[in-house]
């Protein structure tokens, strides 16, 4: 697990250029966009499931808070878009903190809660009660701010930080603790590890990027109802895209949004019925024999996946 | 209770659900002591253990570390006093080198000055130090438990069942290494089935019977106790 120090340099490097490049040989930005936003996320499942355990099924709550607090931000505040992002992450943050007494659940009721705390927040912002606050069910709309040279990059920069935070979990003590407390809390305590604690730091990390990729995404959209923001689909998208290549590795999260993501492009918008049926088929096929996704393959041939 | 006890035990009971797994154990040990405790299965003593080591809070009584009222502290917290444990079922980070695993427990000590690879050498880990915990054999993931604990720095180590499982010649090896860490201070407190195996650690011993304390004394004598004979032999 220890590397050399040039190696996450190199896979940083190759990172920034692969986001910069993009572009020039890809021309559907909004796909790209979408792409990147199913990157992020798919890490942030990533530094909470890989690390701790923890299946947050809730996750789509904090990009779609990071939404709001970015576009309210913006539309009340008269805040710079990068401010709103900023603040977006933040609101996403302060739920995770409010909402971190989930973690003394154990598995399986920690993503039952964890999903209905995003729904009860869904439930308020679409609230036509609180039209005044956060525009109810007629959702979100920003005036000139649309700029998709501008979003593309933020989001590029906000994934390219999710990277940098996954390698440096990878390799440092804190991601070492991590490891311990999934593979086994009660030792882990023995071992001094403040089990707690520990969950939390992974929770607010992984809070904060989903809340700054829902502000980039909202940016981007300019446009957007509240369900669009707080569908389940995105947390099914993220956790499915995960798994399937291998949590606790930085390439099998990327691996599987790539492949999972552009077949849902290839046969998903034009024959929806067909995709829905192969998806079905591939989630049942992943947790009968590939529970450790892709990477796992990998893995028990003795290749060490990044 | 003398004032150079490291671990005090008083009245401790335990509940689950309307289960009483202890019903008010009392037990003290001097710092740098041994003390054995045996008793058939199910008679508490790994609930004992768990109590202890802050794995389980008690539903009454309370447990005193050098002094201190540590009842209910978390295991994290009884970590950094000086308290660990090894387990009966071996729980090692699987996923992470027999190394790594000491190394988690050097990096959240506070008190440790240890080097992983002298803690792994003296458990007999050296060789195997670069592979995965989940691919060391149970004796072997065992003693890695024993490392990690060691890796703390402890005071006061609780060994569960150490010998259940190893070979006649590694029995005699872990009972000698448990025998210089208590020479070198190391205050044990020993679960064990194997009586050749603890009788080589300490003299004295708890016996416990249906979650009570029903013998404190020396090895030897509890086997002519006539209590003791009723509960191992039942009458």
């Amino acid at each position: 697990m220890r590397r050399p120090q040039w190696v996450n340099a190199a896979i940083l490097a190759a990172a920034a250029l692969a986001l910069a490049l993009l572009p020039h040989v890809y021309g559907n930005q909004a796909l790209l966009f979408q792409l990147m936003v199913y990157l992020a996320l798919s890490q942030g499942v990533n530094v909470l499931y890989g690390f701790t355990g923890y299946l947050p099924f809730g996750y789509v709550g904090f990009f779609g808070i990071g939404a709001y607090g970015a576009s309210l931000a913006m539309l009340d505040l008269h805040a710079a878009p990068l401010v709103g992002i900023a603040l977006g992450g933040s609101a996403a943050l302060l739920l995770g903190l409010v909402l971190s007494p989930l973690l003394r659940l154990s598995g399986a009721y920690f993503a039952i809660a964890s999903l209905a705390a995003s729904q009860a927040i869904y439930l308020v912002i679409a609230n036509p009660a609180l039209q005044n606050v956060t525009y109810g069910p007629y959702g979100i709309q920003l005036a000139n701010q649309f700029d998709p040279a501008a979003s593309y990059w933020t989001m590029a920069t906000i994934l390219f930080l999710a990277i940098a935070v996954v390698l440096y979990i990878r390799r440092s003590r804190f991601g070492m603790a991590l490891q311990a407390v999934r593979d086994d809390p009660v030792s882990a305590a023995m071992a001094g590890v403040g089990v707690v604690r520990q969950r939390i730091s992974a929770w607010m990390i992984s809070a904060a990027l989903a809340g700054a990729v829902g502000g980039a995404f909202a940016w981007q959209t300019s446009v957007f109802y509240p369900d669009a923001v707080f569908t389940l689909s995105i947390s099914i998208f993220a956790i499915v895209f995960a798994l399937f290549g291998g949590v606790g590795t930085l390439l099998g999260p990327i691996f599987g949004t790539i492949v999972l993501f552009g077949m849902y492009n290839a046969i998903g918008i034009s024959d929806p019925q067909y995709f829905q049926l192969i998806y079905g088929l591939l989630i049942v096929a992943l947790v009968i024999f590939l529970p450790d996704g892709v990477a796992s393959l990998l893995r028990r041939r003795g290749i060490h996946v990044l | 209770m003398s004032s150079d006890a490291l671990l005090e035990v008083d009245g401790v009971q335990k509940n689950f659900g309307g289960f009483p797994a202890l019903r008010g154990v009392s037990l003290s040990l001097a710092r740098g002591s041994a003390l054995g405790l045996v008793g058939p299965n199910g008679s508490g003593k790994t609930t004992l253990l768990n109590v202890i080591s802050g794995i389980y809070a008690p539903n009454a009584g309370s447990v005193r570390l050098g002094g201190r009222d540590v009842t209910g502290r978390p295991a994290h917290a009884l970590s950094r006093l000086g308290l660990n444990r090894t387990f009966q079922v071996p729980k090692p980070f699987g996923s992470l080198t027999a190394r790594q695993n000491v190394d988690v427990a050097l990096a959240h000590s506070r008190r440790s000055r240890r080097k992983a690879e002298d803690v792994l050498a003296f458990v007999g880990l050296g060789e195997v130090a670069d592979r995965e915990a989940s691919s060391l054999n149970t004796a072997q993931q065992k003693l890695l438990d024993l490392a990690r604990a060691l890796a703390t720095d402890p005071e006061l180590l609780l060994v569960d069942e150490l010998g259940a499982g190893l070979s006649p010649a590694d029995l005699d090896l872990v009972a000698g290494k448990l025998r210089a860490l208590n020479q070198q201070g190391i205050a044990l407190l020993v679960v064990e089935h194997l009586m050749g195996f603890l009788g080589q650690v300490t003299e004295s011993v708890v016996v416990m019977n249906a979650g009570q304390e029903i013998f404190c004394g020396k090895l030897e004598a509890a086997a002519g106790d006539p209590q003791v004979v009723e509960v191992f032999l039942g009458g």
